[in-house]
């Protein structure tokens, strides 16, 4: 009998596979087996499409989170299942550093809540009130920042595409009440309904203060127009929103900049906008036609020729044209006229090529390397360019090669 | 007129080296059927003619369960019942030209293989944490062959492998079976059971193992 190898593995298992074929299940297995084959004999079958839940607790739990996460995550898109979250009147610049106290602020008039106020409901006389919410509570007005945080998330949920950049905006907001505005930050309030005629204008508070910025200026309350009634007391339709701000950025000589849409409250509907005027473009730089001269007094050209240089200088442009007429001045003119334009700033020219790649060497016969090497170094000198690669190749002896490829690159 | 022979002559040494393992002496032969035991199949699935098929199979579904149980005999035994009364379920579907040591075998493989594959995905750390499991307990003490050092480490290696590999390899190298056969079996393709038992080879070779013809 020969031993096996010690790191015959076969050979091991089959010794193990024997060993197992000797060996006998316990006898109460057959005992156990019976039972449960009468077991199963004697009752009814079982729908074998009913899952078992058992072992699931933790991974069912994990997936409830993650759906209430989502839930949450998503629900300020969901205007219903928002109210039971948001305190009524609550400030939505309730944690902007900005704002100016409630002190300092107009009235509110304006609630500036995400949901448009809804009548209430009737109700019988006798009724009992209606209960409140166990986490709802009266807000303090006594206290300026009566509402919880917005939470960073908000505001790009709210406005994933358009987020409001930092410079001073303007926000026109519902729901139809009056104008509210915020002295620092030159925040205007009102809600497309105030442009209706006949509908009083809100005041506009603080409305002319806080403005900074080279091509930004605070709107002003905007002249009555009629931009097509909102579909709700509250949402507004994006071009319902675009007018007002134009009209508004109209007023004070602006141009439109930039709109927010804010709130959406569904049907591609929103409740507010938040929008940035700024100065419009300076005139294109066009070329400009002048002229020189009285018109009466005789004039050396090459006089009026200065002058009409020094004023194209003056205006940051270059004379292009100069022509006058000699008349019965002999060779002086009274008038001349020239025609000044923008510089003309020639494009840069192109980079030269950083790097240059070749090869050098057929591939087939064994060269020595130094010279390949030298031819290289004398490729790339014709170029201007210094050596920056060499890649030998070709199965040759050491120190030979078929084929050299280089790179040079500039300085 | 014989179509010429456009392979190349060395075309023998270029197939897989599996197929010349496959007439290698060392592997067993593949077990035969035996057409005798299919007329005693019973024709109703009670519990006393599942308990007779018991009596008489038992030993084939007990040293297979073994095997890929590590000789852990708890295990086996859980592996033997259920596939017994997977066969009381399965009894009346058989047909009296059926190989019940082929189907036995097959449904011990897989039931091997499912447990194997069920047990490892247990095993790891987040489905652990997931399920409220604790560590997974040592080696059961009631092994069979473990206090031999040099089959501990054997077996140990095979069960290193992923749990396709040594299962193919096992069928291949120990049962003789066909790469065909282990393809039905295993619900696989002869092309990738040949796969299978080539990388488990391979793995095993890497770990320094030899014996492979």
């Amino acid at each position: 009998m020969t031993t096996p190898a010690p790191n015959d593995l076969l050979a091991r298992l089959r010794a193990a596979d024997e060993l197992y074929a000797q060996a006998a299940p316990d006898p109460a297995l057959a005992a156990r087996l019976g039972a449960r084959l009468r077991g199963l004999a004697a009752e009814p079958p079982r729908a074998s499409w009913i899952p078992s839940f058992r072992g699931l607790g933790r991974p069912l739990a994990l997936v409830m989170v993650c759906a209430a996460v989502l839930f949450l995550s998503l629900d300020d898109d969901m205007p219903r299942a928002r109210t039971g979250l948001v305190l009524p009147k609550q400030t939505e610049f309730a944690a902007d550093p900005d704002a100016a106290p409630a002190s300092e602020r107009a009235p509110e008039t304006n609630p500036r809540s995400f949901d448009p106020p809804r009548p209430p409901e009737p109700r019988a006389p006798d009724s009992p009130p209606p209960a409140l919410s166990p986490s709802w509570r009266a807000p303090d007005t006594s206290f300026p920042f009566e509402s919880a945080p917005e939470r960073p998330s908000d505001r790009a949920l709210r406005s994933p595409k358009n987020q409001a950049p930092s410079g001073p905006r303007s926000r026109l907001m519902t729901p139809g009440g009056t104008g509210d505005a915020d002295d620092e930050g030159g925040l205007v309030f009102w809600s497309p309904r105030q442009t209706f005629p006949g509908e009083s204008r809100a005041p506009v508070h603080g409305a002319t203060g806080g403005v900074s910025g080279p091509n930004t200026s605070t709107p002003k309350s905007p002249d009555p127009v009629d931009p097509p009634p909102p579909e709700t007391s509250s949402c507004a339709t994006p071009e319902t929103w675009k007018q007002c701000a134009e009209l508004d950025c109209d007023e004070n000589g602006l141009v439109l900049a930039e709109i927010t849409y804010l709130d959406p409250c569904g049907d591609g509907l929103f409740r507010s906008a938040e929008y940035e005027c700024m100065e419009p473009d300076p005139e294109p730089d066009v070329c400009m036609t002048d002229t020189v001269g009285d018109g009466v007094t005789c004039q050396d050209p090459a006089l009026l020729k200065d002058m009409a240089f020094q004023a194209c200088q003056l205006a940051g442009q270059q004379m292009v044209d100069f022509q006058y007429t000699t008349g019965d001045c002999g060779w002086m003119t009274r008038q001349a006229s020239y025609t000044c334009c923008p510089p003309i700033v020639d494009p840069p020219p192109p980079p030269p090529p950083v790097c240059q790649s070749g090869s050098l060497g057929d591939g087939v016969t064994c060269i020595d390397g130094s010279i390949l090497k030298e031819k290289a170094y004398a490729a790339c000198s014709e170029l201007g360019l210094n050596l920056a690669d060499l890649q030998a190749s070709g199965d040759c002896p050491v120190g030979q090669a078929t084929k050299v490829g280089f790179t040079c690159c500039g300085p | 007129m014989p179509s010429p022979n456009l392979a190349p002559p060395d075309v023998a040494d270029l197939l897989a080296p599996l197929a010349r393992k496959r007439l290698a002496p060392e592997r067993p032969p593949p077990a035969e059927a035996s057409p005798s035991r299919a007329a005693e199949l019973p024709r109703t699935a009670t519990p006393s003619a599942v308990e007779a098929l018991y009596r008489e199979h038992h030993g084939l579904v007990y040293r297979l369960a073994l095997r890929y149980g590590k000789g852990n005999v708890a295990w086996a035994e859980d592996i033997t019942q259920e596939v017994f009364i997977d066969l009381m379920k399965a009894l009346s579907a058989l047909h009296d030209h059926d190989d019940l040591a082929g189907w036995l075998y097959r449904a011990t493989t897989n039931r091997c293989m499912s447990r194997l594959r069920r047990e490892r995905f247990r095993s790891l750390a987040p489905i652990r944490w997931l399920l409220g499991e604790h560590q997974p307990e040592p080696q059961q003490p009631d092994t069979l062959v473990m206090a031999r050092d040099d089959l501990r480490r054997a077996i140990e290696a095979i069960s290193a492998l992923p749990v396709k590999e040594q299962v193919a390899f096992s069928m291949y190298w120990l049962d003789g079976k066909e790469q065909e056969e282990i393809g039905q079996i295993l619900g696989h393709s002869k092309g990738y059971v040949c796969k299978l038992i080539q990388r488990a080879v391979e793995r095993l070779k890497k770990d320094g193992w030899g014996g492979f013809p």
